[in-house]
């Protein structure tokens, strides 16, 4: 790999505040490293703007390691970037060549409203979370290591589901801007394993709920939730979300 | 944890879920219709006799009431596919206030991004296709003929329609937005219905495209023979 720099031209969303009106400004960098990650390279940015007594770009990151969710940008119309698999924290300024444009915008859905510049609010994810994604459990001493015994298999799906690191990706890059790929997520992951079944049939009609509450969309089936999820998340997860919510639906308790 | 209680008064087609099942159930029987009536029309080339007859026969279940069963049974599910699209759709629109600039797709299809549109055209052509050939209101002077035996027609009358050559294209293009709903919506019933999964998922995937494909050459094919003279009075 070329250690030389790179001019990156940049088109970024800039908008005051949640509600105002927004605008993209474009931005000239003419040394960025092909070794930084794109959020070191808005780093130089905001600290040339600051330099300038210009207010930074407001993007959302906290790990900057693929594992917290906070980083959230739709880079060149792709939520993430052009990676397959990686959160805009892990990519590379070496994914691109000097001379480029890369235009940023942040998660566009009515559910994750704009609060300054690139960040957005996603509190909806939180409140869809809150109505059923979690476990009631007795407090007290830690239970006994392999107690409950758990298949292979099914342990092996649920941590593949509990990889979701909530970044609402799939919203971001859904035509419908559904979250049915997160809350599938979330319910297939519970629904896997032995401690989630009790509570299995409230959980997804109170998710459901939530998710449509929060003015998600419905999912048709494009399937780009999947294709740009960080955590590689499969479809999958939105057939048991379906056939719980159809379980659910017909069941006769409560 | 308590389920929502007021669940059973939303009704289905009051969650997004909900009115997604509705569509891919209505869409199942619609489907079926669709497939159905294509493969009783291939008795257009088994000659006049054998359409009329089965017209005839159709029309005569049940002193006639098992057809309109039929229909009320498919127009109800029309309805209700229609209705619970429109509300998505609403929906899922209202969902993305702001467009992106710029957007780049990884996944979709043309047929999954224009469903709705597709969808319209459908109905647009459902409703031409009853007034021509079940309400006769289109071609008249072609829909009051009876044949030898004194059944309706049926025969003459598609192969007369067909012979107007702007007939003929409507119906080749109504029938393609018909395939391209069908390319995607077969598929994604399945999925709906969370049945894509495991070893059916790559036979689901190419399902939609293949029930498309035969249900458009099918349908095509009688405007097209009558218009090349492979079929004629
Ligand atoms: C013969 C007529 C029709 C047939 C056979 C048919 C079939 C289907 C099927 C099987 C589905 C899949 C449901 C699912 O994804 O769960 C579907 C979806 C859909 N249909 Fe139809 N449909 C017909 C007419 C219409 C009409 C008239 C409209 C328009 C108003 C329409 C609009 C839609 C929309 C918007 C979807 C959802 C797309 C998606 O989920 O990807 N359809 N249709
Ligand atoms: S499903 Fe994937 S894209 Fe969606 S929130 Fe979870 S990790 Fe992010
Ligand atoms: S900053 Fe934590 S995942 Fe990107």
């Amino acid at each position: 790999m070329s250690d030389e720099t790179m001019k990156i031209t940049l088109n970024v969303w800039r908008q005051r505040a949640a509600g105002a009106p927004g605008s993209f400004q474009t931005y000239t960098l003419d040394d960025v490293s092909p070794h930084m990650s794109f959020l070191e390279m808005l780093d130089v940015l905001n600290e040339r703007l600051l330099a300038k007594g210009e207010d930074p770009v407001a993007f959302d990151h906290d790990c900057r390691e693929g594992i917290c969710g906070a980083c959230s940008l739709v880079i060149d119309g792709q939520p993430h970037g052009p990676r397959r698999g990686t959160t805009t924290c892990q990519l590379h300024m070496r994914s691109y060549r000097s001379g480029d444009t890369i235009t940023i915008e942040p998660w566009r859905a009515a559910a994750f409203p704009v609060l300054k510049d690139l960040m957005v609010d996603r509190g909806a994810f939180d409140r869809v979370i809150a109505s059923g994604g979690y476990i009631s459990v007795h407090t007290g001493g830690a239970p006994d290591a392999n107690a409950l015994p758990i298949g292979k298999k099914s342990a092996d799906e649920a941590f593949d589901y509990a990889a979701c690191i909530g970044c609402g990706a799939c919203v971001a890059a859904c035509p419908n801007a559904s979250a049915m790929l997160f809350v599938g997520a979330k319910v297939a992951h519970l629904a896997k394993l032995p401690q989630g079944t009790v509570e299995a049939r409230s959980r997804v009609l109170n998710m459901v709920q939530a998710m449509d509450t929060e003015g998600f969309g419905a999912c048709t089936n494009h399937g780009e939730c999947s294709a740009v999820c960080p955590k590689e998340i499969p479809l999958k997860a939105i057939m048991t979300l379906n056939r719980e919510f159809i379980r659910a639906t017909v069941s006769a308790e409560e | 944890m308590s389920a929502p209680s007021n669940l059973a008064a939303r009704g289905l087609l009051n969650s997004t879920i909900g009115a997604k099942i509705v569509m891919a159930l209505t869409g199942f029987v619609l489907v079926g219709f669709v497939v159905q009536h294509m493969v009783a029309n291939l008795q257009l080339y088994a000659g006049p006799d054998a359409l009329n007859s089965y017209a005839a026969g159709l029309k005569g279940l049940g002193g006639g009431s098992v057809v309109w069963l039929g229909r009320a049974f498919l127009l109800a599910c029309l309805g209700l596919h229609v209705a619970a699209a429109i509300k998505l759709g609403n929906r899922n629109r209202a969902a993305r206030p702001a467009r992106y600039a710029v957007q780049r797709f990884r996944q979709t299809t043309y047929a999954a991004r224009f469903m709705l549109l597709t969808g319209f055209v459908v109905l647009f052509f459902i409703a031409y296709h009853i007034a021509h050939f079940t309400v006769g209101v289109v071609q008249p002077e072609s829909f009051s003929v009876v044949d030898a035996a004194g059944r309706h027609d049926v025969w003459r009358m598609v192969v007369a329609g067909f012979r107007d050559p702007l007939t003929a294209t409507l119906y080749v293009i109504a029938n393609v937005a018909v395939a391209v709903h069908l390319s995607h919506s077969v598929t994604s019933m399945f999925a709906t219905l969370g049945l894509s999964v495991g070893r059916y998922k790559p036979m689901i995937e190419r399902i939609g495209p293949a029930v498309a494909l035969v249900v458009l050459l099918g349908n095509i094919s009688f405007p097209l023979t009558v218009l090349l003279g492979l079929v004629h009075l």
